[in-house]
């Protein structure tokens, strides 16, 4: 056999079936369960802020990469993931505008200035999410209980009530009688005003097995930034179990867990780095609930622990084989596109 | 329940299909001979040989073609009875290299064996024989074996490996030997675990491959000093860095070798040519050769002639049953492309493995998007996105601080990357710039 038109790439000479848009559709379908959580607890209004979103951060995207003449990639589907997780960390009552700029200050300003998809060093969805709550605070803190909204019977949220008073907040004396939600409610998501997407527990964890079993992320990782929550909130209220499952099950905490803390992205890419990443974005968490007056505490947290991602890959890269120090890496990003 | 260990555990490997079904029950057969052999006066790590034949001599099975030059080479034989007909180049697996071409006669005659049989041995005189038989790795490295056999007196060897774990897909020449030469390959590891004087053997194996497990694990029964070491079927297994680790718990250095950890690694089809050379006589002539992949209308596991253009093999194979895309010396993570049917079996030809078009097409490169998979499966724990990037961006300071000399071209990272960068490709180009500025 003489046959010129054999291919002659050198090895390896087979490449695994997974692609980028692959993996960023099994996000999308982890992302459908609490998708239809959101419906059944707040409605159909939840589908218009998840078109508005998902269309928004597409059209921007494209339109950016039309003007830059840049290479198109809405086709990796990772506008879309970034869409859904800003719809879903809004509450129902939030105003179209809030979603449209929001994505617009997601997929311009954080992901396509740094560079476009995995260049950006802060999770655009929680920097988003973050920004519209300190310029827009009063717009998208509209918390309201499931099934309630064409009453639109605002409610604190659960975190509302553990951080009311700060002093207080740091016991476990007082929160029982604020009137905290059942766990059995916080656990379903039944009862409980929030973020569309935050509200039932069973379904996050549900897309946090998904997610396991399709190799997507790792199942680690999120447990490693549940740990230090759970620990410290155990000490500092003289092992309170509840106490302790209230701060686990409020909030974004799961939510974030299992799809902002394992954003590839803005994480880091070393073994231990993740852990450092994950068990950091914890304690800043709880200490973002014991000393700060409103919710949102895992948005600043993860926020702050994405700046530190270049120093962290930088000093925890794994040992190479045979060698006795970690290599250090000077530069983590290309420099040129 | 093995998707589920692999969730839990720090991967460092990639589950790669390990294509094996369809040539792994298969007995090993004959391989037809042709009429034209073709011996490469380099088919080893080291210096070419130099031909002691000419022209018109009569050889037979067992003759002396060509003999080593310098410490690191081998020796090469006739592999049928017949005549020289040329010294010339011809391509191999090196492209265009001298060879000597021998015209078989069909009367397969035996040339004297290397020593008389009936004599018992001391190991230095079993060491010198592995030599004068040209035995070289045969696992695809085909460094000669002699030299791994006798390192420098300050390194003490106290651990043999026998390497079984067979981990490139569609190979199964190793399993087949394991299967049907099992007591003789005991043999051959009590043969080196002698030249060496070390009292501690372990023979190391994937567990997909139950039958030779098996079948190897009864042949050891009477041998408390070999251990059979079965390790999960996970690629990049079989390489020698990876089982010293495993089966040691010791690391090579850094550009160091298996000596320098006390250890020797060797393949069992190595171990199985140490037995036929010092307990029977025989050079090195055959070898086990699996030809395989979907392209192939009949996968077989061949004795093969070296010597024997891979075109013959095809035919022995009925041919295709759809058109090739690529055919490859090894298996297809770190074997080589070769456009040459005529380019000859040599003694390092493990497997050669056809790919249809589609599965060996290249797809086109998107942006990184930081999984970290490239991590995780390199087995030797780089981060060989980062030596990519310091290589596209011309930084080969940063690129060799980040270990890109430590690469053992297992091919994972390229493999797993779901956005089909090629980091390998740029890992090896990085690896040559580095060289390159040293020797300046």
């Amino acid at each position: 056999m003489d046959q010129e038109q054999l291919l002659i790439t050198p090895a390896p000479h087979l490449r695994a079936a997974r692609t980028s848009a692959w993996i960023m559709q099994q996000v999308i379908f982890a992302l459908m369960l609490p998708v239809i959580g959101a419906i059944y607890f707040f409605g159909w209004h939840v589908l218009v802020m998840i078109a508005i979103s998902v269309t928004s951060c597409v059209l921007f995207e494209f339109i950016f990469q039309l003007l830059t003449k840049r290479k198109r990639t809405i086709n990796d589907y990772s506008a879309v993931v970034t869409g859904l997780l800003i719809a879903l960390s809004l509450p129902i009552t939030a105003p179209i505008w809030t979603i449209i700029l929001a994505s617009g200050f997601a997929i311009l300003v954080i992901k396509q200035l740094s560079g476009g998809i995995g260049c950006n060093r802060f999770n655009p969805a929680v920097a988003s999410r973050v920004m519209l709550m300190v310029f827009f605070g009063e717009h998208v803190s509209g918390w309201v209980e499931p099934h309630s909204v064409a009453e639109a019977v605002s409610t604190a949220t659960p975190l509302g009530i553990i951080t009311n008073d700060q002093a207080d907040a740091l016991t476990s004396a007082t929160y029982a009688e604020a009137e905290m939600p059942a766990l059995l409610d916080l656990f379903l998501g039944t009862t409980i005003g929030g973020n569309i997407g935050d509200t039932s527990k069973v379904l996050i964890l549900l897309a946090f097995i998904y997610l396991i079993a399709r190799k997507i992320i790792e199942p680690l990782i999120p447990l490693w930034f549940v740990l230090p929550v759970v620990v410290i909130t155990l000490i500092t209220s003289g092992f309170d179990f509840e106490f302790m499952l209230q701060h686990v099950l409020s909030g974004s905490l799961l939510f974030a867990a299992v799809f902002m803390i394992t954003d590839y992205s803005s994480s880091p890419i070393t073994p231990a780095g993740k852990i450092v990443f994950a068990v950091g974005a914890g304690i800043t968490t709880v200490l973002f609930r014991f000393f700060y007056t409103y919710a949102g505490g895992v948005g600043f947290a993860i926020l702050i622990m994405n700046a530190f991602v270049p120093l962290i890959d930088k000093y925890l890269a794994p040992r190479i084989y045979g060698h006795i120090k970690r290599p250090i890496a000077q530069r983590l990003t290309r420099k040129t596109g | 329940m093995k998707k589920l260990f692999h969730l839990m555990r720090k991967r460092q490997g990639a589950y790669t299909e390990d294509r094996k079904e369809r040539t792994e029950h298969r007995p090993v057969e004959e391989a037809p001979v042709p009429e034209y052999l073709i011996f490469p006066l380099s088919m080893h790590i080291g210096a070419p040989t130099k031909p002691i034949v000419s022209i018109g001599d009569h050889v037979k099975v067992g003759t002396l073609l060509a003999e080593k030059d310098g410490m690191i080479s081998a020796n090469i034989y006739s592999s049928v009875s017949g005549e020289v007909v040329d010294i010339t180049n011809h391509p191999t697996l090196n492209g265009d290299s001298p060879c000597i071409i021998v015209k078989n006669d069909y009367k397969d005659e035996s040339a004297e064996p290397l020593f008389d049989p009936s004599i018992e041995l001391d190991p230095t005189k079993k060491l010198q024989l592995i030599e004068q038989a040209g035995i070289v790795g045969m696992g695809g490295a085909t460094f000669p074996t002699s030299v791994k056999l006798s390192p420098p007196p300050n390194k003490t060897i106290d651990t043999l490996i026998i390497n079984g774990a067979e981990c490139e897909s569609y190979s199964t020449a190793d399993h087949r030997l394991m299967v049907e030469y099992a007591e003789e390959l005991v043999e051959g590891v009590r043969i080196l675990m002698e030249v060496l004087s070390v009292n501690k053997a372990y023979i190391a194996l994937e567990t997909n491959v139950h039958e030779s497990v098996a079948i190897m694990q009864a042949a050891i029964q009477d041998h408390d000093t070999i251990e059979i070491k079965e390790l999960e079927t996970i690629y990049p297994q079989g390489s020698e860095k990876n089982l010293i680790q495993k089966l040691t718990g010791r690391e090579v250095p850094p550009g160091g070798l298996p000596a320098d950890v006390h250890t020797v690694v060797t393949n069992v089809a190595t171990t199985y040519a140490v037995y036929e050379a010092v307990k029977l006589g025989r050079p090195l002539t055959k070898r086990i050769t699996t030809v395989s992949g979907e392209p192939i209308k009949e996968p077989k596991n061949f004795w093969v002639r070296i010597g024997t253009p891979i075109n013959t093999l095809i035919e022995a194979c009925d041919g295709f049953r759809s058109s090739p895309g690529k055919m490859i010396h090894g298996g297809p993570m770190m074997g080589k492309p070769l456009t040459s049917g005529r380019v000859p079996i040599t003694k390092g030809s493990s497997v050669i493995t056809f790919l249809a078009k589609e599965e060996a097409s290249r797809s086109e490169r998107t942006p990184c998007i930081k999984c970290a998979e490239c991590l995780h499966v390199c087995p030797v724990s780089l981060q060989p996105i980062l030596i990519s990037n310091a290589y596209e961006d011309g930084d080969l300071d940063q690129a060799e601080q980040l270990g890109a000399l430590d690469c053992i071209d297992c091919g994972n990272c390229s493999y797993i990357c779901p956005a089909k960068i090629p980091l390998l490709d740029n890992i090896r180009a990085a690896k040559q710039a580095i060289k390159a500025q040293k020797e300046d």
